[in-house]
């Protein structure tokens, strides 16, 4: 019953009761130009608004304006548009690590091997607010940061040496995060947008690859493995494994598989809705593949698409209004 | 369902202005509102009276409620009925409708209406907006205008 006065009370029109003919007939005539409606029930209009509408439609009222940027209303109305993900392709002068919620983290380039600070940032593009920059110290001099890539070594030492960056969205607490890695040191550190800080955390247990390394009879996959408990070295799950045998190669080539190595790799850019469907970047072709996750099948996707797309480089994105700025990570993410 | 545990044959639904509309159980199944009335009473026939609801609304919610609960309408006609049934509405009556599907706790049917407002309102102007929900603007001539320089990316 308390259920039922709730869902009374939300309602703000007014409610004739018991009333004589006359004033009955009143509130009829009136109510056609009285309606008004509970935050709540305006807030469920606009969680089906797309972003660009959104961004307008604040200059309503004021009130319209709070519920737009209200915590719970930005969550759900990721919420509804969590399935319209779109591919993001890379850009040039700020590196694209990754996408969470409509964040994107970028990773400053231009510094070249020698510098011991690498700047990253959190970018929201649908409400173009960029956050304050995030530094990261590197004790060592003569790194190479991110895609920045003397070559004057094999690329397998060099992309040892380098710190990767990788960023992630923890759901359990609401709090994103950055991971850094580097194979040489095999040190891992963690930064989160709840304390501001970078820690150290401990080494990861199998190698990540970058595109064009190769392991024993299966191919590892970057970001295949997650973590299921942050900080918690156990909590490293393998998500799936995908064996040679159900890729699109020739099988002359398989038999060779340590010379066609080198040019063999597979990222996965998203996850489709139903959690069944991975798509991945293929580096022969510059093609994508679909894995269908319930019967280990591979089915190379035909794009009509003339341009050719470094798909290794993509991520995905959604549009939110997720707030960015630093001071705003800690409690208006709730 | 509780519709099943005792005999209820007939329900009656009294709207605000006095009205009366007597409907199966299987019409109400979507009112949460009106079924935890039927889980509390156990009487063959239950009168539920609604003073948040005006007679031509719950008319025009309980005629959605048989055209979905209908098991012998396919989807299509399903679907070419929620199009007239919108086509035919004023904003007010649809802002009306998605008050009472609030009030009678329709969590689908309270989808459908916001959807179709949100349709209505998407892409369009502010002022448009504003007449659609009958909202005075009580930003300052000042403060509009700073929002709107702020988002001026999204007034293309």
């Amino acid at each position: 019953m308390n259920d039922l006065e709730t869902k009374r009370s939300r309602l703000s029109v007014p409610v004739p009761r018991g009333s004589s003919e006359n004033s009955l007939s009143r509130n009829l005539e009136t109510q056609h130009h009285s309606v008004v409606l509970s935050n709540d029930l305006t807030a469920e209009i606009l969680s089906l608004l797309p972003l660009e509408s959104l961004m307008q439609l604040k200059c309503v009222c004021r009130s319209w304006k709070t519920i737009i940027f209200d915590p719970i209303f930005i969550k759900m109305h990721l919420h509804q548009f969590q399935q319209n993900k779109r591919i993001n392709v890379n850009e040039n002068i700020l590196k694209f690590i990754g996408s969470h919620n409509g964040l994107l983290c970028l990773i400053n380039d231009s510094h070249t091997a020698g510098h011991e600070q690498i700047l990253l940032y959190i970018w929201n593009p649908a409400t173009r607010s960029l956050s304050n920059e995030i530094v990261f110290c590197c004790e060592e001099a003569g790194f190479c940061p991110f895609y920045g890539r003397p070559r004057q070594r094999s690329s397998w030492y060099e992309y040892r040496r380098r710190w990767k960056f990788s960023f992630c969205y923890d759901n359990s607490n609401d709090t994103y995060k950055i991971l850094a890695f580097r194979l040489m040191s095999n040190e891992v550190r963690l930064f989160s947008s709840r304390d501001n800080i970078w820690t150290n955390i401990q080494r990861l247990p199998v190698v990540p690859i970058d595109y064009g390394d190769l392991f024993h009879g299966h191919l590892r996959i970057n970001g295949a493995v997650c973590m299921k408990e942050f900080g918690v070295q156990d909590s490293w799950n393998q998500f799936l494994k995908i064996s040679y045998q159900s890729l699109p190669i020739d099988s002359n080539v398989l038999i060779d598989l340590k010379q066609y190595g080198s040019r063999l790799a597979l990222l996965p850019l998203c996850l489709n809705g139903n959690d069944d469907t991975l798509i991945l970047a293929w580096s022969i072709d510059s093609q994508t593949l679909l894995y269908n996750l319930r019967d280990n099948r591979v089915e190379i996707n035909i794009t009509d698409i003339s341009i050719e797309i470094e798909w290794l480089l993509a991520k995905d994105y959604i549009d939110s209004l997720v707030l960015n700025r630093p001071q705003y990570f800690n409690y208006l993410l709730v | 369902m509780a519709a099943e545990k005792s005999s209820i044959k007939i329900i009656t639904l009294i709207a605000a202005d006095g009205s009366v509309f007597e409907v199966e159980p299987n019409i109400v199944k979507e009112m949460k509102t009106v079924q935890s009335y039927i889980d509390e009473l156990d009487q063959n026939t239950v009168s539920i009276p609604l003073p948040n609801v005006f007679g031509n609304d719950l008319a025009m919610i309980i005629e959605y409620c048989k055209k979905h609960a209908s098991e012998e309408e396919t989807k299509e006609a399903k679907e070419e009925f929620d199009f007239e049934f919108v086509k035919r509405m004023k904003s007010d009556d649809k802002l009306r409708l998605l008050q009472a599907a609030s009030y009678l706790n329709m969590e689908s049917f309270l989808q459908f209406m916001a959807k179709a407002i949100a349709a209505e309102i998407e892409n369009q102007s502010v002022e448009f907006v504003r007449d659609y929900f009958q909202i005075e603007s009580d930003f300052t001539p000042e403060e509009e205008a700073e929002l709107r320089k702020e988002n001026e990316w999204a007034f293309k």
